[in-house]
């Protein structure tokens, strides 16, 4: 079977599970009299739950035809089993640069903005270039000076607000 | 209305606001030339930076944005096959091939050139397309927008990606998002799980920032090894003579007509206007072996179409409020945030503004075909800033857009969440860009249809018997079961193959 076939079914089950627990949520929303003419405020949500449900039901439909179709085609699939093997090796990058965003935006107000993206700044450049150790210093140098640059222009340029936190 | 336009003119020419349109055309170009990088970025990223500009100064500076990053695509397109921007696919088969052949120079010029004036025609006709359209519009009450609602909705679905179930999901998940929070007309709040901060609902740009930023930094935190990008270019000359520039005007023309089209329909804009254009010049060629070997007919189909898709996608934007593609949606969330509303009573209300948005974009097009031929080489030493460097910088300044809007920090993790929920989307291969039209579209669907039924008293006839509504109710019905016919008949030719 083929990952996206695989994707396709995961897909259509989760967007399932979404719709059906949309479609009993709307019928705790309630309408007020007198705004109430033909539709309420549950009409909306409902039909677009029914929709989705039924647009997951096609996706699984399509994906159970592509998986018959398919089944037979051995070098495919061997082919798609190397594909995967090499995607999940990825994944542990993936997961820990979302990580490292989550714990940032958690550490933006306590921190501050400043010193929160300088550290962020460094992990991340870190994660991505699979830890090039030997550029630690100019990554060191970039993240402070874009820290420091990005942090004065939205204060005393722009006027944007951001969290001073243990600074401010 | 030339009176209006020079006063457009007028609001526009100052240092300032000049500056303004040359950085966002610098800064445009930049993103727009780094794969990765995308005009709908650029412009997320510099909405914070508008807040507290003057609303035409602020627009300039994205005018400046859209027109640049659009056209930056050309360079990593011809040099590296590389499309900088969705919007350059179809550079990349010509443009190339005759790099390869030594004719960068060439090629650039024919991009150029094509760009430029694919861009001055569009905006031309956007300034005189808008505002009778606009006029038009305003006699339009619930039942005309609910029905164009449903018709742009309906494209998006049409028109995206390969699976037409998956784009209707896209356009779904859209209109979910869009209602939680308080309900149009009783204020309901719905989907909120008791959380006060839900109560207003996602904000625009955390969703179009999450979506189309994160989610592509998330795609390349993922991969194994970054490719490097270098290129050595020694000497360029963009000396090609008139007569071959002449040669191309049919190929320009309808190129031109197609990019324009295409960018008025909602849903869809320069990134798929460069691969019909291309198409189509390819089927009208004489000689269409040659194209995808080198010749600058191909160059010159994908580069004007782009960039006529801009003043396309605008029309709809300015005269009726409905965003063209995803940077027009991200437009759309900067005129709102300055306190404007797109749609029919901007040209009234807010006249100054829109004129001043079409100054900014002639001006801007013309910065972007200068600083194209002069600063070719910086911009071609950009391309090789590694992106383990600019990817994490992106994120910290999509932190800053999405904390910007209201000073909260529940948009970042709303800004976190859409790109998660983007990261998982592009892995489903369900397409980005029907979720945010849905997104947009979904509060003026169930705005319009509430609004049409309180004015009727619950009858549901008038959204069918109304002229205006009926019409856009057919073209809808029929261009829905035309896509499905074409659908249907493909999967069964396909299982007759086999």
């Amino acid at each position: 079977m083929s990952s996206q076939t695989n994707r396709d079914f995961v897909t259509s089950g989760f967007m399932f599970v979404v719709g059906i627990i949309a479609f009993i949520l709307t019928f705790s929303f309630k309408s007020f009299e007198g705004t109430n003419f033909g539709v309420g405020v549950e009409f909306m949500p409902r039909v677009i739950a029914a929709l989705i449900l039924l647009t997951s039901v096609i996706i699984f439909v399509n994906a159970l035809k592509s998986r018959s179709k398919k089944t037979n085609d051995t070098n495919l699939e061997a082919e798609e089993v190397v594909e995967q093997e090499t995607e999940s090796k990825n994944y542990k990058k993936l997961v820990i640069s979302i990580i490292a965003m989550l714990i940032y935006i958690l550490l933006t107000p306590i921190l501050g903005f400043l010193i929160a993206t300088a550290l962020f700044l460094i992990a991340q450049m870190l994660i991505i270039s699979n830890f090039a150790k030997e550029k630690i210093v100019l990554f060191l140098i970039i993240s402070i000076l874009m820290a420091v640059v990005v942090n004065y222009v939205f204060r005393n340029v722009f006027y944007v607000m951001l969290p001073q936190g243990i600074l401010g | 209305m030339l009176e209006m336009l020079l006063q457009g003119f007028s609001g526009v020419l100052n240092v300032t606001t000049i500056l303004l349109i040359l950085g966002g055309t610098i800064l445009g170009l930049i993103f727009g030339s780094i794969p990765g990088l995308t005009a709908t970025m650029a412009v997320a990223i510099c909405l914070p930076i508008t807040y507290g500009m003057h609303p035409v100064a602020g627009m300039s500076l994205l005018m400046g944005l859209y027109i640049g990053g659009v056209s930056g695509g050309l360079i990593p397109a011809i040099l590296l096959k590389l499309p900088g921007t969705p919007s350059s696919i179809a550079t990349t088969f010509d443009g190339y091939p005759m790099a390869q052949k030594g004719q960068a120079g060439k090629a650039f010029s024919f991009a150029i050139v094509s760009s430029f004036l694919g861009g001055l025609i569009s905006i031309m006709l956007l300034i005189m397309i808008a505002p009778p359209l606009g006029q038009f519009a305003l006699k339009f009450g619930p039942y005309e927008y609910f029905a164009i609602v449903i018709f742009s909705l309906t494209l998006i679905a049409t028109l995206s990606g390969d699976s037409l179930a998956k784009g209707i999901l896209a356009g779904l998940m859209g209109i979910g998002f869009a209602m939680v929070g308080s309900a149009p007309i009783d204020a309901f709040p719905r989907f909120t799980f008791g959380f006060s901060e839900l109560d207003a609902g996602f904000d625009l740009m955390p969703v179009l920032i999450g979506l189309f930023a994160v989610s592509e930094i998330l795609l390349v935190a993922e991969k194994k090894g970054l490719q490097k990008i270098k290129y050595d270019l020694k000497k360029i000359s963009y000396k090609v003579p008139f007569k071959e520039y002449l040669s191309e005007k049919w190929n320009f023309l309808r190129s031109c007509a197609i990019g324009i089209g295409i960018g008025i329909l909602p849903g869809i804009g320069g990134g798929t206007a460069n691969l019909i254009a291309y198409a189509a010049a390819k089927n009208a060629s004489k000689k269409p072996k040659e194209y995808g070997t080198g010749v600058p007919g191909g160059v010159v189909a994908s580069e004007t179409s782009n960039n006529a898709a801009v003043g396309g996608a605008l029309i709809p934007l300015v005269s009726l409020g409905i965003p063209g593609d995803t940077v027009t949606a991200m437009l759309l969330g900067g005129l709102v945030l300055h306190g404007l509303q797109p749609g029919p009573l901007l040209f009234q209300n807010s006249g100054d503004v829109v004129y001043g948005i079409f100054a900014a974009l002639l001006i801007a097009n013309l910065f972007m075909a200068v600083l194209l031929f002069v600063g070719m080489r910086g911009f071609i030493k950009l391309l090789s800033i590694p992106q383990y460097i600019l990817l994490p910088i992106i994120f910290a300044l999509c932190v800053v857009g999405a904390y910007g809007v209201n000073n909260r920090m529940f948009d970042v993790y709303a800004l976190l969440f859409f790109g998660i929920v983007g990261y998982l989307m592009s892995k489903a291969k369900i397409p980005l860009t029907p979720l945010v039209l849905g997104f947009i579209l979904g509060p003026l669907l169930e705005t319009n249809l509430r609004r049409g039924l309180m004015l009727s008293q619950g009858d549901f006839s008038p959204f069918v018997t109304q002229p205006i509504a009926a019409i856009f109710l057919i073209i809808t019905v029929v261009s829905v079961g035309w896509k499905i016919w074409k659908s249907f008949s493909k999967s069964k030719k396909i299982s007759f193959e086999n």
